[in-house]
């Protein structure tokens, strides 16, 4: 692998910063939350770990747009490496939502719009993998895939408005929920401050991370490069 | 306020689970293919 650029070591050091300091934030800054108790800290992390999912598909699908005007693998590379760490925090974001809801709610799972939504665009991007695994030729597999992360795209906004535009029990975060929505709350201005460091942080994180899975890819391709020249 | 303390524990549980298990999936990868990289570069030298 090349040697790691000095930015990178720095973008680390940056994101476990941040990290720790967002950690602290959520146990010993923000305050516990009246009616649900410390149950309610869970949806610091759980907010932005579902931002930098969705923030990941959205990604995916602009290196689709990139690979599609230039046809460098390159970006086909970004792309895989986008939808891969999305696809992880999405997953987590959900499961930590389905333990919020389960004292909120009363139940750790119900097939309302937004939960619904989320699981449809996580099961999209998952089926991406398996579509890349079925296809040989790297410029046919990129062409396929970049396509794929561009109509996936679609899911994302769906997934974002369905709480504000149908009938559901989740909470609106910011804005007006529907009135039915249950384990709502109103933020204190510590607890907003914390929501909002936490998404700054993971951004971040998510920064970081993706320019490691690149690189990965890339070192990934040369050894291919490698195996099929000596095979010759 | 209701007592919800151990569905916190099991929130960041799963969170930590989740973000380790990815870290170390990426660094267990890295390393495997710094090795193949290594072997495949001996094998070149041989030939060449």
């Amino acid at each position: 692998m090349e040697t790691k650029p000095r930015i990178l070591n720095v973008l680390d050091w940056v994101s476990l910063a941040l990290f720790v300091i967002a950690t602290w934030m959520v146990f010993f800054y923000a305050p516990t939350e009246a009616i649900m108790g410390q149950v309610q800290r869970v949806f610091y992390f759980h907010v932005a770990t579902a931002w930098v999912g969705l923030l990941g598909f959205i990604a995916a699908g602009l290196a689709g747009i990139g690979y599609l005007r230039t046809n460098n693998l390159k970006w086909d590379n970004a792309s895989l490496a986008a939808v891969e760490i999305s696809l992880v925090f999405f997953a987590v974001a959900i499961v930590m939502g389905s333990i919020w809801a389960r004292p909120s709610w009363g139940t750790y799972w119900t097939w309302e719009p937004r939960l619904t939504t989320a699981t449809v665009t996580e099961l999209i991007y998952a089926a991406y993998l398996l579509l890349r695994q079925g296809l040989e030729d790297p410029e046919r597999r990129a062409r396929f895939s970049a396509v794929y992360t561009i109509l996936g795209c679609i899911s994302v906004p769906i997934t974002f408005v369905s709480i504000r535009l149908f009938r559901t029990i989740h909470p609106v975060v910011i804005g007006t929920a529907d009135a039915g929505a249950q384990g709502g709350f109103s933020m204190t201005p510590a607890m907003f401050q914390t929501m909002m460091f936490s998404v700054v942080t993971f951004s971040v994180i998510f920064a970081a991370l993706l320019w490691h899975r690149i690189r990965l890819g890339n070192l990934a391709d040369k050894v291919e490069q490698l195996r099929l020249k000596l095979a010759q | 306020m209701a007592e919800t303390t151990n569905y916190m524990i099991a929130g960041y549980v799963v969170f930590t689970i989740g973000m380790v298990g990815y870290l170390v999936s990426l660094v267990l990868r890295a390393r495997s293919l710094k090795q193949d990289m290594d072997v495949l570069q001996d094998m070149e030298k041989k030939e060449n």
